[in-house]
């Protein structure tokens, strides 16, 4: 009912959409500490927002993938979407114009987090909760407003399964108006100036259709857990909590708010990079064309460039001191989808991403014995004053032709 | 008034990444109330943070909570 390959990947924007929504991929690192930033804040009243930013993309992409489609259909496309992303599993066979209490063993969302920080008292999985809040939305023509759900039981609190439960009534959750369509700014691109970047590009094309979840409903890729994000989702959870963060503490607010947004990215780029350099696939198809570490970088950007983030590429490149560029990244598309212009820059993933790339391939041993090190091995680097600075110098959503992150020693 | 930057020099050698930013962020409020806005940046830069004693209890308290050890008052003494 649902196949990832019916969606091509846009080579010209380095783009990819699934039923009219932009899809990104995260991984656990990311994901579980972005939402442990957001729920440090606890005078921040964040539940509505981080089931609604879910339940409004979801709404959004089923309504487009269950058009046409009967109920029993439509569950099965909900079903196998679910899957599919790496998001676990779901059985909506029970869903009825009632509603559904849904339980299921296969989280990623609550897997993930007790796997990286233990056990805790409040359920986890808010992603899910909009979810299904959107299928049975999608599934009995009701608006998202008429809409309540709770997750009462979650395997991160200790329980043996998650549980949602999903009914009719006024919406428990936030709300968001309509998006503008995507906008991209089509401007002549920096290339990577690289011998071997259309061959590896060529390569690894259409190879992210390999990524999708398994039996369990997972996708275990790189030494992480990954998942195929709505990028709106996701990025909304980060203006959302950064405009919260500005209400409470004006321009200190979002200060403190985007160190900790930018350290998610550190941990995504250094452990995801990393996994996918210590990768089989880097070894056989990259590899051969390395020979300075500048070469690692750039074999990096030509293979993530077919993942959907936009165009990656450097001005600079040295120890010292980097320009990166992203040309229609997703974070700056996203904010103008659903904001328009923005005062500050606001892409703090691809910054610590870009950060957290330049550690791991001059700070670590990477390049020279392959190895990656540890989480701890990554938090005392993280603790050494030999780390790197990031200033976010150009952002799309401020009127720029593209992003860029200057990162220096 | 108390100094609190020993206890954020501790959390630094002893927590998770960010660990400073953390109990900023879990004290904006109180941090607000006494005129105070600290980042991890400004932290490293500072010999001393002096502020009430019960701001200092809270950081404390937040410290400990957050690195999940015990605070080591003989560390805090060769700090100072």
């Amino acid at each position: 009912m649902f196949d990832i390959n019916a969606y091509p990947f846009d080579t010209e924007h380095n783009y990819m959409e699934i039923g009219g929504e932009a899809m990104i991929f995260h991984c656990h690192h990311y994901l579980t500490i972005l939402t442990r930033t957001i729920l440090d804040a606890d005078y921040i009243d964040s539940r509505p927002m981080m089931i609604g930013s879910s339940a409004d993309a979801n709404y959004n992409q089923l309504k487009n993938l269950c058009a046409n489609h009967s109920i029993a259909e439509s569950k099965l496309i909900a079903q196998e979407v679910y899957k599919t992303f790496g998001y676990g599993l779901l059985d909506l066979s029970s869903m009825d114009e009632n509603g559904i209490t849904l339980s299921t063993t296969k989280s990623f969302f609550s897997k993930t987090w007790k796997m990286k920080f233990g056990l805790r008292d409040q359920p986890i999985d808010y992603y899910t909760s909009g979810f299904l809040a959107a299928a049975y939305a999608v599934i009995y023509g009701r608006e998202l407003a008429e809409v309540q759900v709770e997750q009462t039981e979650c395997i991160a609190c200790g329980a043996s399964a998650n549980i949602h439960v999903v009914k009719p009534g006024t919406s428990n959750f936030a709300i968001y108006p309509p998006k503008q369509p995507v906008a991209f700014k089509n401007v002549p691109k920096l290339p990577l100036n690289w011998e071997h970047e259309a061959a590896l590009t060529n390569t690894f094309l259409g190879a992210h259709a390999t990524l999708i979840g398994n039996e369990e409903g997972y996708i275990p890729a790189f030494g992480v857990y990954v998942v195929r994000n709505q990028s709106d989702y996701v990025n909304r959870l980060q203006f959302e909590f950064g405009r919260a963060m500005i209400e409470v503490a004006g321009d200190y607010g979002i200060t403190l708010a985007g160190e900790l947004l930018m350290e998610a990215g550190h941990a995504c780029g250094f452990f995801t990079y990393g996994g996918i350099m210590t990768s089989n696939e880097w070894n056989t198809y990259v590899k051969p064309y390395l020979k300075t570490r500048e070469d690692w970088v750039k074999g990096l950007a030509a293979m993530i460039n077919t993942m959907g983030w936009g165009y990656h590429t450097a001005a600079e490149l040295s120890e010292e001191r980097a320009v990166f560029r992203n040309y229609n990244d997703f974070e700056d598309l996203s904010y103008l989808r659903m904001y328009g212009k923005s005062d500050y820059p606001i892409h703090w993933a691809n910054s610590g991403g870009f950060t957290g790339l330049m550690q791991l391939i001059y700070k670590t041993n990477l390049v020279t014995d392959g190895s990656l090190g540890t989480e701890e091995g990554f938090r005392q680097m993280r603790r050494s004053k030999l780390g790197y600075k990031t200033h976010m110098s150009k952002s799309i959503a401020c009127g720029d032709d593209y992003l860029e992150v200057i990162i220096s020693q | 008034m108390k100094d609190i930057q020993p206890i954020f020099e501790w959390a630094l050698q002893n927590g998770d990444v960010k660990v400073v930013d953390r109990i900023c962020i879990k004290l904006l409020p109180v941090m607000l109330k006494n005129n105070i806005q600290l980042t991890e940046a400004l932290i490293k830069d500072c010999d001393s943070i002096d502020v009430p004693d019960a701001l200092y209890e809270e950081v404390l308290k937040m410290a400990v909570s957050l690195v999940g050890q015990p605070y080591d008052t003989n560390k805090e003494a060769k700090h100072v």
